[in-house]
């Protein structure tokens, strides 16, 4: 997880990519390791390494986005209205720090002292009193700042412990982490060809990987994702999605899609060759690229390789060091070895 | 200026010290006010002294009492699994979800901990119509071997200081702001000639009842005592005028405040050029001017305008914290022999 304290912190909500982007680009060039790099429109980022046997190709893919705040107006009093950029839950806002605009200003998300509270002390926050305070004495000044349109992201340092790590954006940096790593490490070729996709937008609806399949004759895509664990006191065990240090874990239905059965048995059979800790993802609300990639085009068949993460979609997530490593060899051996794309020979 | 008030306030921020647990602010405000007073000293209630004495002849005792102790959650239970349950002091539950916060354990380490909000997938349309209650609410602290975990141990917010355009954005404003302004105040009277001792008491436990205050004024038996504290600003508050934030400091009239001591304090702010605001207290001031009035000496209550009040992130402007210090020591230069005559209707006759 060399790359995964920056991938946390740098900014970039759905549509605001690029130093995600510039940031992978980096690190994949210096890596040598790729035959081909291309980079499209919406900002997805393309690298192809040839495999052993180049008559098949499998995409791995992560979102580079994460969710955030748009800034959608500006009070007389300087405060910046904002609005939600992916799920946001606006209960996770209230005090908390952001980074506002192009140059990264800094702001904070108050809310009125507790002693002045009446309807709004047990009322869900609304985006009628959720602001941006950066310290402007009024509008005039804010808007020498900030535009209507600017993005705010959460402000978060990355920590790391004997077994857990903490920081904002797992979902999905992790995801791209575990690509980065897997390409760096590989001495051998790959099996087949393998397209390591880097995807723009996937917290607004699944946008950006589609266009991926325009540019590559992929045979299955395998989504890389840090998703929900859910192991909270207040859920009841029948009721988490995931449980942190129990392994990778492995979707089987999700929202829009059944994951491709020779697939799904695929990687279970990987992890079970490898005596790896793994589980399968116990909810099936959410989505991912996958169910993009499965109505697009040529509707390519998908798997899905998660680390569970608590607390996605807000400033603070904790994931397990373990479940991290355990994904990165898991599909590392899947990469290396013919057993996921042969399995859809039948 | 020998302290700068960016650089106490993002220090101050940093130290811990919930009521009661006050060691380790107390020990930071100590080392700026060594070389400032002639006198330091900790008192039996935890209340941090520090005594700079008259430039002449003492003609009395000028008190001011500014709590460093903050606000803070405490651990109520232990889960094996890795959480502790929580209950507050002086919190809003509303604002801890996604938290990263500082555990104080038991034998004395300081270790991280997260409140943890439910990803927005997992949640039910019932659970999304609540908020956050101390029920409800718990900190993941898996990172770390669940032993060295216990009932009673303390919690407080973490998280980074900033400044914008000369206005802070930092826990513990309340009441590390006064603390400040009073620091600023030996700093100007460093420089001045006053007749009356000037005792800033740094006061312990105030966000549970002000006992810090209450026994430093008894200890200490004041000609006049001013207690310092932040106020709503740039918000509506029923009734009442509206407090700016860079506007000066506010000074408060009302029952718990002598008429003497307000008056004063105006007719300085007036004859210095401190810009000032009024604000009314018809009631209990909520502060520690409560409890300095029980000891029966004359009070004054001056605060600092303040936005987001008990947040992670409260908001105040850089000028009325130095200003509110330049008030205390101007106030302190100005008292006399006769600052506090007790003129009665029968000696009013007399003449």
């Amino acid at each position: 997880m060399k790359y995964l304290k920056e991938l946390s912190e740098i900014y970039g909500a759905s549509g605001n990519e690029t130093e995600v982007r510039k940031f992978i680009k980096a690190k994949v060039l210096e890596s040598k390791k790729i035959d081909y790099i291309k980079e499209d429109h919406l900002g997805n980022l393309m690298c192809l390494k040839k495999g052993k046997n180049q008559n098949k190709t499998l995409l791995l893919m992560a979102h580079m986005d994460e969710v955030g705040l748009m800034v959608s107006d500006i009070d007389e009093d300087g405060r910046l209205c904002v609005q939600a950029v992916g799920g946001v839950d606006k209960r996770v806002l209230l005090g908390k720090r952001v980074a506002v605009g192009k140059e990264n200003i800094e702001g904070v998300i108050p809310f009125k002292a507790i002693h002045l509270q009446n309807s709004e002390a047990t009322a869900v926050p609304s985006w009628d009193n959720i602001r941006v305070d950066i310290g402007s004495a009024d509008r005039k000044e804010s808007e020498t700042k900030v535009q209507i349109g600017d993005y705010c992201h959460f402000k978060t340092v990355f920590e790391e412990y004997e077994n857990r790590v903490i920081g904002k954006a797992f979902d999905d940096r992790a995801g791209c982490s575990v690509m980065l790593d897997i390409l760096e490490a590989m001495d051998d070729l790959p099996y087949y060809n393998l397209v390591f996709a880097f995807v723009v937008q996937e917290e607004n609806g699944l946008r950006g990987s589609g266009a991926v399949l325009k540019h590559f004759n992929a045979d299955a895509a395998l989504v890389l994702e840090g998703t929900t664990a859910g192991d909270n006191p207040e859920l009841k065990r029948e009721r988490w999605s995931t449980h942190l240090d129990n392994g990778p874990a492995i979707s089987y239905l999700q929202s829009g899609y059944v994951i491709d059965r020779r697939l799904f048995t695929a990687i279970i059979d990987t992890a079970e060759r490898l005596e790896l800790p793994h589980q399968l993802k116990g909810r099936t609300v959410g989505s991912t690229d996958t169910t993009r990639t499965a109505k697009s085009f040529y509707g390519i068949p998908g798997a899905v390789i998660n680390v569970p993460s608590r607390y996605i979609h807000s400033p603070v997530c904790v994931m397990s060091k373990e479940d991290y490593k355990n994904t990165v060899k898991l599909v590392k051996d899947i990469v290396m070895n013919e057993i996921f794309l042969k399995s859809l020979e039948v | 200026m020998k302290n700068d008030i960016k650089e106490m306030a993002f220090e101050f921020s940093k130290a811990y010290g919930p009521p009661g647990r006050e060691e380790e602010i107390r020990e930071k405000i100590k080392r700026r006010v060594e070389s400032l007073c002639d006198e330091v000293f900790v008192d039996k209630s935890g209340n941090l002294i520090a005594v700079k004495k008259a430039t002449e002849k003492s003609l009395g005792k000028m008190m001011v009492s500014t709590h460093m102790d903050e606000i803070c959650v405490i651990c109520s239970k232990v889960l094996e699994e890795g959480f502790l349950r929580i209950e507050g002091i002086g919190m809003d539950p509303k604002l801890l979800p996604s938290q990263k916060v500082w555990v104080h354990t038991r034998d004395g380490e300081r270790l991280r901990g997260v409140i943890g909000m439910l990803a927005p997938h997992l949640q039910t349309a019932e659970t999304k119509s609540k908020v956050s209650d101390f029920d409800t609410l718990f900190v993941d602290v898996s990172m770390h071997d669940i032993n060295k975990f216990n009932t009673g141990d303390f919690i407080t917010y973490d998280n980074d200081p900033f400044e914008a355009n000369g206005k802070l954005f930092t826990k513990t404003l309340d009441n590390r702001a006064s603390c400040m302004a009073s620091i600023t105040a030996l700093d100007f009277l460093s420089k001045m000639r006053h007749s009356y001792d000037y005792y800033a008491v740094f006061s312990s436990r105030e966000e549970i009842g002000a006992f810090g205050a209450r026994t430093a004024v008894s200890l200490i038996q004041p000609s006049v005592t001013i207690a310092m504290d932040a106020t709503f600003s740039n918000i509506a508050v029923p009734n009442n005028k509206k407090v700016e934030m860079g506007k000066g400091p506010v000074i408060a009239r009302g029952p718990v405040l002598t008429k003497i001591v307000t008056e004063k304090l105006e007719s300085c702010c007036k004859t210095y050029g401190i810009p000032m605001q009024l604000e009314v207290s018809p009631g209990r001031t909520g502060t520690d001017a409560d409890q300095l009035q029980l000891e029966g000496v004359p009070t004054g209550l001056v605060s600092i305008p303040s936005s987001y009040m008990h947040t992670p992130y409260e908001k105040m402007s850089i000028s009325d914290i130095t200003e509110a210090g330049r008030l205390l020591a101007v106030y302190c230069s100005e008292l006399d022999e006769s600052s506090f005559e007790i003129r009665s209707d029968a000696k009013e006759e007399n003449k």
